[in-house]
């Protein structure tokens, strides 16, 4: 039974939309993303159409291969949109060059993976120092006493001086979310986050999604657990690279 | 707290010790080596360049009859002389206790050891001049004859006396000839021996040290004969054999030319090899970190920033590289250079690596692992942060698609383990390429180096061949032919004689200038004795007048003659014109010319004497000949004829080896330095292979693969690469030792027959099979080891 009722096409909803500033945080503009393997072309996203406005807890659900990944790969400008455009912050991250993108990710991103990935060779406080490292935000001896601010944020400052291996899968997520939070950004945008962890520990990385919420960082999450899915403030259904359906505040009418 | 970017760089040299260690390696052999031959080689130059000129070398060395003070000063009186000195040496038989084989020997007398300023002897340190019964040996006879201090020589004089000489010690002379190419030591006594030896007191070598005015070997020339025609002529000395000395080159500077000339090609290609070590390591690095590159840039690490903290790293494999390889490569070049230098007598005492050598080593220790990981470390970072992320570390390279892809693909019969193995092996080609290189280069630079041994070895074989008697006895005097064929076939052992005319001559060339000393013969033109190798021309034949074959010794001096030359030679004191028929292949040590006897005998006016018999004898080994040509030599001194030398082929052949076998030596130590950086470049390249693929391990594990086929596929893998390029290899080997042969030759003024190497091909081949196994085999074995979650997991 699918979880979704059959809706036409998300339209941004202008309300649900617009930022603090009186514009969208996050908006994208018939955003077009094609593939092409040789003779092979496949289109991954379809004309997306999308505005988040600051505060915003956005979830994209859809099955495997629909273009969820992709579609927040564009926000965070981890791939380029073959057309359309994406402005974030009012920054339009489709035109940034490499070196530009980086940097301006570093601070105005924060990326929680799927599959955690802290580096291995670092320190659980080292790994969420880097990003203020990359992007030289705090000062130097300021950066080791944040790291552990954020560590503590996510309950995890006793393991700050340990190897990620020796932590298990969901304190190696809430590590990555206090990483994503290093350089305090506006946003954070997670792909999956809960996809590898036991429902008890999602539902404390959820937890903590929505902690950060409360505290005004807007985040947009990929996720699969439809019990997830009923506690973001807005839905959004992907399916074969387009958007559609949407639900805003009514977790449970999709269910229905 | 420090940087977690910097942070992250010493733990990730720290965490993956074996890969550090391989690239450390990688790095360190390409320094090491190059230090070794490279560093060799200069230290070698640099104290020949200082020992050479100290030493005072002689310009001029002549061979005379006796000669007193007066004479000595009369020559120095000249003024294109700057000084001038009269020794006396003479060539005898010794043995050491009493006891074992008797060899040659060349003493010296010196009136005064602390008059001499030419070509000036270096006293080890503890030792004094000697005094009557005494000898000093040079030190090379301590390597050559086995000569201790305080041994007892016994000595052979003309006489048949044995008058016996203490050694009390060694001296270094630079200009000494080494036994090695002479087959013959040297000693020195002092003056006051003489008579002892049954030697007249006089002098009968005259060493002169022409004025800097004199800068080319033409002016030598010149003066050489103003000297031998008038100074000399004019006090009734006769000179047997005047010695011209390129002035500023030392004696053994060809066989230097083509040793330095072996170590630096071969130091380059080492230092080549090693670049391309580093760029397969280096490579394999970033693709092994290519998710976390990801991660880096998708927290906000720009390319700038990443590509210095990758540079950073391979700076630290450059560091930790010089730190190993400085040291070692001085240990190295100091090992080398004492060996090198003991062979051809030079005496070194500063070892220190000079500064631009150690400067190179910086250089390539820091720059050379830079340029080789700026191409995969910028590759790197410009791969979109997607793909980065997104990349399994299994192997995404493309298969099926080329043309070796689909025939690899028709392979049918094969087991899956090695099917895969063989697909395995071209999946990465940008890899298998660059690794190819590398081990193609080392096993054709391993195969060129053999060949060019075997190349020295065919040439000195080939000059046994013109020669087909066995022994030779010289006369002091000519004697009638039949007769000394005659008594030859007397002596045990010889089974067949015949005389020919050999006498010491010089070309007058078109300006007036004199050649070198050159060894006319003369021999019947039928000769069965001798069959020469024809390099253009003809041989001698019944009724040519005034004809001569020359060798190619002969036409490296004097470029200008050619088959049609007419030449003038003057020997015995006569000029005569001849023509050139023929060029024969040289034997090394001097340039020779053939006439027929009787033409030469008419020349000379020597009325049928003959100085030379040449024999054949009934057993071919060493020993036999050396034997038969003392037999003969010693029955000619029972019937009253003065013998002046007597010696056999395979002596001949042994001297030329000797000399050869230097550069063979030099040879063998590169060779030897390829195989350890071959060694480590296999091994190095084959672990990285398995180290990327511990993923594919963990797959095949979780799908039920065992050990032992886990092992067949990379051993298989490991075996192919290595085969390949030892196909390959010695394919581009012939090309090479072609050219080295030929350039080596050049160096040497002296043409070598090029041989292929198989020896070499086979050596390479069973050093790659073993290579290939070991070197995959470790990595498998541990990537076998770990679990197929952990094997997943790798990065």
């Amino acid at each position: 039974m699918s979880l979704f009722s059959r809706r036409p096409p998300a339209t941004p909803s202008a309300e649900a939309g617009a930022s603090g500033n009186g514009g969208p945080l996050i908006h994208l503009r018939g955003v077009d993303k094609v593939y092409e393997n040789g003779a092979i072309r496949f289109r991954a996203l379809k004309e997306i159409h999308l505005e988040m406005g600051r505060g915003e807890f956005v979830g994209l659900v859809g099955k495997s291969g629909s273009g969820k990944t992709t579609l927040v790969n564009m926000v965070t400008g981890i791939d380029r949109p073959t057309a359309g455009e994406v402005i974030v912050d009012g920054t339009p991250v489709h035109m940034l060059s490499e070196n530009d993108m980086a940097i301006w990710r570093g601070k105005a991103l924060g990326v929680v993976f799927q599959f955690f990935q802290l580096l291995p060779t670092l320190t659980v406080a080292e790994n969420v120092m880097l990003p203020m490292d990359f992007c030289n935000v705090y000062a130097p001896r300021e950066r080791y006493a944040r790291a552990v601010e954020l560590l503590q944020q996510v309950d995890l400052a006793d393991q700050a001086d340990k190897l990620p291996a020796t932590l298990s899968g969901g304190q190696q997520q809430r590590a990555a979310i206090a990483r994503a939070l290093a350089n305090d950004p506006p946003i954070i945008v997670a792909d999956e986050p809960t996809g590898n962890l036991d429902s008890r520990t999602a539902e404390q990385v959820f937890d903590l999604f929505e902690d950060l919420v409360a505290r005004g960082k807007t985040i947009l999450m990929v996720t699969h657990d439809n019990d997830l899915v009923r506690r973001v403030k807005r839905a959004l259904l992907v399916a074969d690279g387009e958007i559609v359906d949407e639900i805003v505040n009514r977790p449970h009418t999709w269910a229905e | 707290m420090a940087n977690p970017r910097w942070t992250k760089v010493g733990r990730d040299l720290a965490a993956h010790k074996v890969r550090t260690l391989l690239v450390v390696l990688s790095i360190a052999v390409g320094i090491f080596a190059a230090a070794v031959m490279l560093g060799g080689r200069a230290i070698l130059i640099r104290s020949l360049d200082t020992a050479f000129p100290a030493s005072n070398p002689s310009s001029i060395t002549f061979y005379t009859s006796p000669f007193d003070e007066h004479v000595v000063r009369a020559i120095q009186r000249d003024p294109d002389v700057l000084a001038a000195e009269g020794r006396h040496r003479v060539d005898l038989s010794f043995r050491v206790d009493g006891t074992g084989d008797w060899k040659s020997v060349t003493l010296v007398a010196v009136k005064d050891f602390r008059a001499i300023t030419i070509d000036k002897l270096d006293q080890t340190p503890g030792t004094r001049w000697p005094r009557r019964g005494e000898v000093l040996m040079e030190r090379s006879a301590a390597d050559f004859a086995g000569v201790k201090v305080g041994d007892v020589v016994d000595l052979e004089t003309s006489g048949k006396r044995h008058p016996k000489l203490r050694v009390i010690g060694f001296v270094h002379d630079l200009n000494a000839v080494v036994p090695m190419m002479t087959g013959s030591v040297i000693g020195f006594v002092n003056a006051d021996e003489l008579p002892n030896l049954q030697e007249d007191p006089h002098f009968n070598q005259l060493e002169v040290i022409a004025s800097p005015r004199l800068t080319t070997e033409a002016d030598l020339s010149r003066l050489g004969k103003r000297l031998r025609d008038h100074v000399l002529a004019d006090r009734g000395v006769i000179v047997g054999r005047t010695n011209l000395h390129t002035p500023g080159v030392h004696y053994i500077a060809d066989i230097f030319k083509a040793i330095s000339l072996l170590l630096s090609s071969i130091g380059l290609l080492t230092l080549f090899l090693s670049g391309f070590l580093v760029v397969n390591t280096v490579s394999s690095l970033v693709t092994q970190q290519t998710r976390q590159i990801g991660v880096m840039k998708a927290v906000g690490a720009r390319p700038r920033q990443l590509v210095v903290m990758y540079f950073a790293m391979v700076v630290a494999y450059g560091l930790a590289a010089l730190a190993l390889a400085i040291p070692l490569g001085q240990l190295g070049s100091n090992a080398f250079v004492e060996f090198g230098a003991g062979k051809i007598n030079f005496l070194v005492t500063d070892f220190t690596t000079p500064d631009p050598i150690l400067a190179m080593e910086l250089g390539v220790g820091l720059l050379v692992p830079l340029l080789a990981a700026s191409v995969p470390v910028i590759a790197g970072m410009r791969m979109p942060v997607r793909e980065a992320l997104y990349s399994q570390g299994i192997n995404t390279a493309e298969f099926g698609e080329g043309r070796l892809d689909r025939l690899l693909g028709r392979i049918r019969g094969l087991s899956r383990p090695i099917a895969l193995a063989l697909r395995n092996t071209f999946i990465r080609k940008g890899r298998l390429a660059l690794t190819l290189t590398t081990l193609t280069l080392a096993a054709a630079v391993f195969m060129s180096v053999a060949s060019v041994r075997s190349a020295i070895r065919l040439t000195v074989d080939r000059i046994g061949l013109h020669r087909t008697y066995d022994v030779w006895v010289d006369l002091a005097k000519e004697r009638p032919s039949g007769e000394l064929e005659r008594q030859a076939l007397q002596v045990r052992g010889i089974t067949g004689a015949e005389t020919w005319n050999t006498v010491s001559g010089l070309r007058i060339r078109p300006d007036r200038t004199e050649s070198q000393n050159i060894e006319l013969y003369g021999v019947p033109w039928d000769t069965a004795y001798f069959r020469p190798e024809l390099m253009s021309g003809r041989w001698l034949r019944a009724g040519d007048k005034d004809a001569i074959v020359v060798d190619s010794g002969f036409v490296k001096d004097e470029p200008d003659v050619g088959v049609g030359s007419v030449v003038e030679i003057k020997a015995n004191g006569v000029d005569k014109w001849w023509t050139v028929v023929g060029i024969v292949r040289g034997d090394f040590l001097n340039p020779f010319v053939y006439a027929d006897r009787s033409q030469l005998d008419k020349a000379l006016n020597t009325h049928g004497g003959t100085n030379m018999v040449v024999a054949r004898t009934a057993a071919h080994t060493a020993s036999y000949q050396k034997g038969a040509a003392k037999r003969v030599a010693d029955h000619y001194t029972d019937k009253g004829l003065a013998v002046s030398n007597n010696s056999s082929q395979q002596e001949l052949k042994q001297t030329i080896t000797d000399s050869l076998n230097i550069i063979v030596v030099f040879l063998v130590i590169m060779a030897g330095l390829l195989v350890v950086v071959g060694g480590i470049g296999l091994s190095g390249t084959m672990s990285i292979n398995v180290m990327e693929s511990t993923r594919e391990i963990g797959v095949m594990r979780a799908i039920g693969a065992s050990n032992a086929s886990i092992y067949q596929v990379f051993i298989t893998e490991g075996l192919v690469v290595g085969v390949i390029s030892w196909a390959l290899g010695a394919v581009l080997a012939v090309p090479m030792s072609m050219l080295l042969t030929s350039a080596l030759g050049q160096a040497m003024r002296f043409p070598l027959t090029w041989g292929f190497s198989f020896e070499g091909v086979a050596a390479w081949l069973g050093f790659v099979i073993v290579i290939s196994v070991w070197a995959s085999l470790l990595p498998a074995y541990r990537a076998a080891r770990v679990s197929v979650a952990e094997a997943i997991a790798y990065e």
